[in-house]
């Protein structure tokens, strides 16, 4: 009798400690760790008082406790699962955005260095006298014309 | 929605391993249409799909992950609201889908926010058959009760959209399987946008044509059903543009 309850209190304690540490070394985020924690205390307790689950178990109207708390467990897993799936989704709709996002980017770092070429390719032919302001602003316009024609 | 001849207008390709076709495409695209904008969305390919498209004269987003249609899709929805264009059309880079057309779909937009280019319509030659064609008759007898407009062809990936509908795909384009047909579809409709169909002709794919196999077909049926399903019962994202509701 004292040898299993022994075991499954030394291992919800493990449970607990690796947890624990987990969160410590900051591999585990808050969110996902306080379900498992909540899973270990829950096992820790039915543990040290097994008959806290015979009672539970003769309140929802199972008769052996130990099915009770198979039940519990797919319960829990399950939920466990679910999550993680939803979490899945979360990160695969943020990596979507995110390559999205950058292919945009690369488009335009493409044509702004296309534009730019060109702007550098108009100042380095003209003479020199006549880089100043009177054509340096008609230039760009052309430049803005000819990228939005061709985009 | 008057002025529809000055509007600008964004051919968007979706393309995957599309070397040998998109080249091509791309030139009968400008030279088709040479007024309209050119975005190749290279969705992850692992040749030249992006270097052919660029020698071609097309602007390419070459997306660093395959996302699927619908991610490619809403770069593109999205490049056209940041450049400041009104109508995007959808084109297949593998040559199924003739540019003569887009013309076409552009001018029926005055009437609606969505226009389809629909291939069983009494134009072309394109069959399916079997179990695939039970499922896209189903599909499309459902989503043309919810536009209240028949449509036949709810699976093409021949469509132009107007600025309403630009507005709102920029925001949410489905990128699950099946969704940047069905689903964007369901969502249109249910997002207060007037959807409608013209019939095209399909050329024959350049690139061969798409495997059939009893198994393959039953998949399809069975997850186009899912697809539809979850168009219907999913909640619509909170769109601004989405105001008509």
């Amino acid at each position: 009798m004292a040898g299993w309850r022994l075991l499954s209190v030394v291992v919800a304690c493990l449970v607990l400690l690796f947890v624990v540490e987990l969160m410590r070394r900051r591999k585990l985020r808050e969110k996902y760790a306080g379900m498992w924690l909540l899973v270990s205390v829950g096992v820790l307790v039915f543990g040290i008082f097994p008959d806290f689950a015979q009672d539970l178990a003769d309140l929802v109207g199972v008769q052996t406790a130990s099915n009770f708390t198979f039940l519990l467990s797919g319960i829990v897993l399950a939920a466990v699962s679910l999550h993680l799936s939803s979490e899945v989704g979360h990160l695969e709709e943020e990596t979507r955005t995110a390559v999205e996002e950058i292919a945009l980017l690369r488009c335009e770092l493409e044509r702004t260095r296309a534009e730019l070429d060109a702007r550098i390719a108009q100042l380095e032919s003209g003479a020199p006298a006549q880089a100043g302001d009177p054509s340096g602003t008609p230039s760009r316009n052309g430049s803005h014309a000819t990228t939005s024609a061709r985009s | 929605m008057a002025e529809v001849a000055t509007r600008r207008i964004l051919i968007v390709l979706p393309a995957l391993n599309e070397e040998n076709n998109v080249g091509a495409v791309v030139r009968h695209v400008r030279e088709t249409l040479p007024d309209a904008g050119v975005l190749v969305v290279d969705d992850g390919s692992s040749d030249q799909t992006s270097r052919r498209a660029r020698e071609a004269g097309a602007t390419v987003a070459r997306l660093a992950v395959n996302l699927g249609v619908g991610g490619a899709m809403r770069t593109g929805f999205r490049y056209a609201v940041a450049n400041g264009y009104d109508v995007v059309v959808q084109v297949d880079a593998d040559g199924q889908h003739d540019p003569e057309h887009v013309r076409e779909l552009v001018d029926h937009l005055d009437q609606a926010d969505l226009v389809i280019g629909a291939r069983f319509a009494g134009k072309g030659a394109y069959r399916a058959t079997g179990p695939r064609r039970w499922a896209m008759w189903v599909l499309a007898v459902v989503i043309s009760r919810l536009a209240r407009t028949k449509l036949t062809d709810v699976t093409s990936g021949f469509k132009a959209a107007g600025p309403r509908a630009v507005k709102m795909f920029a925001q949410y384009y489905p990128a699950e399987y099946l969704g940047d047909t069905v689903e964007s579809l369901v969502l249109a409709i249910r997002g207060g946008l007037v959807v409608r169909q013209v019939p095209v002709e399909m050329r024959e794919r350049s690139g061969g044509q798409p495997s059939q196999t009893p198994i393959r077909a039953a998949v399809y049926l069975f997850r186009a059903g899912l697809a539809l399903l979850l168009a219907l019962v999913r909640r619509r994202p909170s769109v601004e543009s989405a105001d008509a509701a």
